[in-house]
């Protein structure tokens, strides 16, 4: 087991490797550079064409993009096994320093929406699989449906304008995560207030999901339930219950497990279209805002992060495969 | 003395394509510490049959729409059907213990023989942790799996397959019960364990004196176990009587096909055709009115398709189903 997970991390290395090489070429080869796209900006104050080519020049001798692209390229490895990121093109912070303050936010949202999506539909999967094609599971998955379909940026609108606005409720703060001057307040009101805020967004988050996981679960539950090995349970007098959860439930969430696996990069990279209509200070919008402004430090060091993460993912939902199913080993076949 | 009681047992589904009759009318008597023998092709309904006395038809589709159970043993006698699912619960792995065609399958994949077996003791039986643990070596101990310690804390997939089946005959009498159904259990068995296991069940029956209804359609193993045979055809017994009186003197064609059926080494059956019965097995869904074996039989005459047959048309004095016997 651990020569095992030894040898998969070494192998990360050159997937990773891989990963980054491609990034960062696509990203700069993609058309415009920050250079251009700051005189551009500056443009408009009235510039003659000389100086704001000279200033293109300057910028792009001060951020090395002069150089030709593999020379950046080592470069930016170089700083970048020490975990140095380099600043940001747009402000000049540190980048470590930006993605600190944007994760913790990002976490947040989606560990509650994950935990909110899980809690609800794989109960929600494994009931309406125990009594299928009933009301019950007609009701859910047309409701379920339902929900699935409605685009999340109109959902987020609609939320606005009746919770948020005045125009009809003014219950809920529709922009942000903590109020004007409320980091002054002592630390269970600052929760009260991030919780406050977070209400909006998490529901738009969450509805989406109860479809995909619930179906599955129930998928899974179905094709457990009608295994020969429930019949020897239930022969052996157990209560329907413990026939379900103890030997039914065990079986059906191997499969649930390893969409665990695919959760730790979307926990990390966060919904732009989410972030971006509540205002929220995550990793979804600084990734957005990065993009849109070729600021090259932001975008590497994300993408190597979530990358990292994807692997580790990987091989994480992959051990955990073998906590759960005692029929999958990792040491050589005997025989 | 009369264990189990069964009259009259009808089991129906209920699907798209009409109602099936898997079991129509099944009645049998089982003596204590005796075997009975449910004969019959695939598909004719002994699975439901055997199914249906433990109440583990999946409902919906299927219903036991009539009949009657009396079992009886130290509690005194009581109808099965009758019981609230509670009881019945009491009644499965503890009075009546069910054994499996596919040992493989019937097992959880996920968890130890030793939990699979313990937790049957301990939901029956009760008592501490050690007192299940070694109630659980002795019932694998007692089913011939060596080094039960160690056997006891590995997963299904690691025994082979005639361990898994001794696994599951130890889950299955682990709480000493009066009845074991054992539906197929040698079919997915190569030939030596199937005589092992064959070996093992009655030394088991003779040691805790439990009766068997043993489901198979492999006659070998029938005259090997049975003391009471039941052959079964299209969801109804067409006959019942001793392992000598079906062997020696089987009345109905149909048993009489299945016996000419068997492969023999005697003289002169060398280079020889094996008979066989020609036709298939009607659909249950769409029985005929008279005797759903008429369309195969040798003998059928007029009377065996517009007529009903009943128990004993022609007094042979046990369940013979044909007017001409």
């Amino acid at each position: 087991m651990a020569s095992y997970v030894l040898k998969r991390l070494l192998l990360m290395i050159p997937t990773l490797l891989g990963i980054i090489v491609i990034t960062f070429a696509v990203v700069h080869l993609a058309p415009g550079d920050p250079a251009t796209l700051m005189s551009q900006s500056a443009e408009s104050s009235s510039m003659n064409e000389g100086s704001a080519k000279s200033i293109v020049e300057e910028t792009k001798k001060l951020y090395g993009l002069d150089k030709p692209l593999p020379v950046q390229f080592l470069r930016w490895v170089q700083r970048a096994v020490t975990l140095d990121f380099g600043n940001s093109y747009r402000d000049h912070r540190p980048v470590m320093e930006k993605i600190w303050e944007a994760l913790p936010i990002t976490l947040l949202l989606n560990i509650i929406t994950i935990f909110i999506i899980y809690i609800i539909s794989v109960p929600l999967g494994i009931y309406t699989a125990v009594k299928p094609r009933g009301v019950a599971d007609r009701v859910v998955s047309v409701v379920l449906l339902v929900f699935y379909s409605l685009p999340s940026f109109w959902v987020a609108i609609m939320l606005m304008v009746i919770f948020g606005s005045g125009d009809y409720l003014n219950w809920l703060p529709i922009t942000g995560i903590l109020s004007h001057g409320a980091d002054k307040l002592p630390w269970y009101e600052i929760v009260m207030n991030i919780s406050w805020h977070l209400i909006l967004p998490i529901v738009c988050l969450t509805y989406g999901g109860f479809a995909f996981l619930s179906r599955f679960t129930r998928a899974s539950m179905l094709e457990v339930i009608r295994q020969d090995y429930i019949r020897t349970a239930r022969a052996k007098g157990l209560s329907e219950w413990r026939v379900i959860m103890k030997h039914g439930v065990r079986n059906a969430l191997i499969p649930i497990l390893t969409l665990m696996g695919t959760l730790l990069p979307a926990l990390l990279g966060g919904s732009v279209i989410i972030e971006q209509i509540f205002s929220i200070p995550g990793m979804g919008r600084l990734g957005f805002e990065s993009i849109l402004s070729r600021d090259y430090p932001v975008i590497m060091a994300i993408a190597t992060i979530s990358a990292m993460l994807t692997l580790v993912s990987i091989l994480l939902s992959d051990v955990m495969y073998k906590v759960v199913d005692p029929r999958i080993t990792f040491d050589k076949r005997e025989g | 003395m009369t264990l189990l009681q069964v009259r009259n047992l009808t089991t129906q589904f209920f699907t798209d394509e009409g109602v099936v009759k898997a079991v129509d009318g099944a009645t049998f008597n089982l003596d204590k510490g005796k075997t009975l023998c449910i004969v019959g092709e695939s598909g004719c309904g002994k699975s439901v049959m055997s199914l249906s006395l433990m109440r583990l038809i999946p409902e919906p589709p299927g219903r036991i729409v009539q009949g009657e159970i009396m079992f009886n043993d130290v509690q005194g006698e009581r109808d099965l059907l009758k019981l609230s699912n509670e009881e019945m619960r009491r009644i499965r792995g503890k009075r009546i213990g069910m054994i499996f065609q596919e040992p493989m399958t019937s097992l959880n994949p996920v968890y130890t023989i030793g939990n699979q077996i313990g937790e049957a003791i301990a939901l029956h039986e009760g008592g501490s942790n050690k007192q299940v643990k070694e109630r659980t070596i002795r019932m694998l101990e007692l089913v011939g799996i060596p080094a039960p310690e160690q056997r006891m804390r590995e997963y299904p997939h690691q025994l082979s397959g005639g361990m898994r089946q001794r696994a599951m005959i130890a889950m299955a009498l682990s709480c000493t019960p009066d009845i074991l159904i054992a539906d197929e259990p040698t079919t997915a068995l190569d030939v030596t364990i199937q005589a092992q296991i064959l070996d093992l069940m009655r030394e088991l029956q003779r040691e805790l004196g439990m009766a068997i209804i043993f489901v198979t359609h492999d006659l070998g193993v029938v005259a090997e176990m049975a003391d009471q045979i039941a052959v079964m055809y299209a969801g109804k017994f067409v006959e019942v009587g001793t392992a000598q009186q079906i062997f020696n003197d089987p009345k109905h064609p149909y048993t009489q096909g299945l016996l000419k059926s068997i492969p023999s080494f005697e003289k002169g059956t060398e280079g020889k055709r094996l008979p066989t019965i020609p036709g298939v097995v009607p659909s249950l869904s769409n029985l005929p009115m008279g005797c759903a074996f008429a369309d195969r039989c040798e003998k059928v005459k007029d009377r065996c398709r517009g007529e009903a047959v009943s128990e004993d048309p022609c007094n042979v004095g046990r369940l013979v189903r044909c007017f001409y016997a």
